[in-house]
């Protein structure tokens, strides 16, 4: 090493040698350059002027220049300009050699694209030291950038993945009944990415079941969550399950497969528009709101429940605020996208905000919720793309009807000759709604499928009028107001928790007939009968009345305690309800 | 001219040899050839009147001479394209009559 220093010969020994360009219209000046360049280890190309020198750099790409300031046919500074423009992004240094002193033409280099300056007569230590400091310059840029795009790579995939999330995230939130004409909904694209979901399905008998989320957490890991809890409500809906069901259901499952501190606040709803019935489970979302017809704020449901995915079975409250809603009332619904808004001074839109656009709604619910949004907009100053916002209007009794399963090709079946009795205890009864798995079983008859809603119309009402007046003694005649209502779902609530003693049975019998078939059910209870069919319009006497309407017999025992129902089906029967 | 420099600095013409080694004879050479086209185009230029022709002429010149390690020729050169830049005729024609007296002086001395 001492040797090579003393001489001053490539100092940067092992490195790569540069290639470095010369243009210089000079040939003495060009020839001591080339020497003292070469001297350092490096290759030289010569130009003789800027043209030239623009050239051989197209042709050779060198490392560094070294460029004559005043040249004829091209002076440095056009030169300059265009080797800037043809390295594009990939660092270049140009040291212009000059024996210009005046500021105003040194500055004409640094325009130029000039990098450094080398004035002659040349002196080989600053020359050397230039040299070994642009390389080490172009080197860190080369990493810079190959870093760079490493890093861009990788945030391609990230885009690719969030992509691929949102499509598949799209796919669930819109796979189900959003487009039911009670719903209306706003959720920006932004807000799906910060867990909001928002899922919509109908029960075969009908009601509609709404899932508004908010994952903790975004982009993949909040889609993650969303998957299950989809599947779950979806399937759940399908089936039937009351909205207890599902919610514990959903509960257990996100507790088990998240990690903690990954959970979802939700709201869920199920209206239910031919009895007139909302149930709302908020757990640690804002407070939904009740508008009546009007558009004035009749009630406020907040969340009483800890969110989804973070009490075990035992803490876990599944039971909904069951509320009795008028044709054209609506609830309003949304996530903390809204309240959390900030305006430029950093101010909180909040429950507040909320509240003050409902106000000024009064009188024209309609505008409600377009109102929210522009109130929204006005105080965040321009489109807020964090929301999740959801309408839900009680629809008019006629137009509600069950949502019926597409009809599949029934084929006759003669194997479906069978007979089948269940007992629920007191225990199971407490526990479970054993609807759902009466389904499945009927659902095994093909020929019965079109007729799944009304179907699960009935054995709800069956099995209602079974527990709650026969097992659970409560009154109808409660119901007569929303004091009632919510007394009368308190106690059901209560009495079930007690219950310890009686049973339900369902008495399944289907026979195939010429073309179709005939199904009986006999629901019975160990109570002391029920009110008999004709006494009134309430709530219970609607209950069968629709079963009258639905089924194609219906017979009452003595006492009340027994009903029997039979459906008829045949080939190509399209259901007439 | 009590205050002119020298004609010709050592140390620069010694680190020259040294660094051409061989090669030397030829940098002369061209130094030569390239000095007797300057002095030619400075000659041109102030009979055209044409002053920027001059300067980059002088400018030129004054790189190679300074690279030489020719200072008093460096320094007439300099003084040439300062008289260039004015735009001085007067001038620029006396700084060239400097500029062939110290290219004269400067001859002897570089072999």
């Amino acid at each position: 090493m001492s040797s090579t220093g003393a001489d001053g010969i490539d100092p940067d020994q092992g490195a790569r040698p540069l290639m470095v360009l010369v243009a210089d219209d000079n040939p003495a000046d060009r020839m001591i350059l080339r020497r003292l360049v070469e001297r350092l280890g490096h290759q030289v190309h010569e130009a003789e002027h800027g043209q030239q020198a623009v050239e051989l750099f197209a042709l050779h790409s060198p490392d560094i220049v070294l460029l004559d300031a005043l040249m004829p046919t091209m002076d440095g500074f056009e030169a300059a300009r265009r080797i800037k423009l043809h390295a594009g992004e990939d660092l270049v240094p140009i040291i212009f050699l000059t024996s210009l002193t005046e500021t105003g033409a040194l500055v004409k280099c640094l325009e130029a694209g000039g990098d450094d300056f080398l004035t002659k007569p040349y002196n080989p230590v600053i020359l050397e030291a230039k040299i070994r400091a642009f390389r080490r310059m172009r080197e860190m840029h080369q990493t810079l950038q190959s870093q760079r795009d490493v890093i861009a790579g990788q945030h391609a995939g990230l885009l690719r993945d969030q992509q691929l999330a949102k499509i598949v995230f799209d796919r669930v939130a819109h796979a189900g009944a959003l487009n039911d004409s009670c719903l209306r909904y706003l959720q920006s694209a932004y807000a799906m990415f910060n867990g909001d979901i928002l899922l919509a399905a109908h029960r075969p008998s009908g009601e509609l079941h709404l899932l508004l989320g908010d994952f903790t957490g975004h982009g993949l890991s909040a889609a993650i969550g969303a998957m299950p809890l989809a599947e779950v409500f979806y399937a759940m809906t399908a089936k039937g399950f009351a909205l207890r069901d599902i919610l514990l259901e959903l509960n257990g499952k996100l507790g088990r497969i998240l990690p903690v501190g990954i959970f979802c606040c939700a709201v869920l709803i199920e209206l239910n528009a031919a009895k007139g019935l909302v149930e709302v489970w908020n757990g640690g979302l804002p407070e939904v709101l009740v508008l009546g017809r009007d558009g004035a704020l009749l009630q406020r449901v907040p969340s009483s429940n800890l969110p989804l995915g973070v009490a075990n079975r035992e803490r876990f409250n599944p039971e909904p605020t069951v509320m009795a809603m008028q044709p054209g009332e609506r609830l309003l619904c949304w996530t903390d996208g809204i309240i959390e808004c900030r305006n430029a001074a950093g101010e909180q839109f909040g429950e507040h905000g909320v509240l003050q656009a409902v106000a000024a709604h009064a009188g024209r619910p309609d505008e409600v919720f377009d109102g929210l949004l522009d109130a929204l907009a006005h105080f965040h100053g321009s489109a807020e793309d964090d929301i999740s916002l959801l309408q839900v209007v009680m629809p008019e009794r006629e137009l509600a009807q069950a949502i019926l399963p597409a009809a599949l090709g029934a084929t006759a079946q003669t194997g479906q000759d069978w007979q089948l009795s269940y007992t629920f205890r007191a225990a199971a009864i407490r526990e479970q709604n054993p609807l759902p798995f009466l389904m499945q079983t009927l659902m095994s008859v093909q020929g019965l499928r079109s007729r799944a809603g009304s179907l699960f119309t009935v054995l709800s009402e069956l099995y209602s009028n079974a527990l709650e007046h026969g097992l659970l003694r409560l009154e109808s005649a409660w119901k007569q107001d929303s004091d009632g209502f919510a007394f009368y779902y308190q106690e059901r609530g209560a009495r079930l928790q007690r219950l310890d003693n009686g049973w339900i049975r369902f008495w399944l019998d289907h026979q195939p007939v010429a073309g179709g078939g005939c199904l009986t059910i006999e629901c019975e209870d160990s109570g002391a009968g029920f009110a008999s069919p004709g006494t009134s319009a309430d709530y219970a006497g609607r209950g069968l009345a629709l079963i009258s309407a639905l089924a194609d017999e219906v017979s009452f025992s003595a006492q009340c305690s027994r009903v029997r129902v039979v459906f008829h089906w045949s080939l190509g029967h399209t259901d007439p309800h | 001219m009590a205050d002119r420099k020298p004609d010709m600095d050592v140390t620069v013409q010694q680190g020259l040899r040294e660094l051409m080694q061989d090669d030397y004879p030829l940098l002369l050479e061209t130094f030569l050839a390239d000095a007797g086209k300057r002095l030619r185009q400075l000659h041109d230029a102030l009979a055209q009147g044409d002053m920027n022709a001059y300067r980059q002429a002088a400018h030129s010149f004054k790189g190679s001479a300074g690279n030489m390690g020719a200072l008093a020729l460096e320094q007439a050169c300099l003084d040439a394209e300062a008289a260039g830049v004015a735009g001085d005729q007067q001038v620029a024609a006396s700084v060239l009559i400097e500029i062939e007296q110290a290219f004269d002086r400067l001859q002897p001395l570089l072999a």
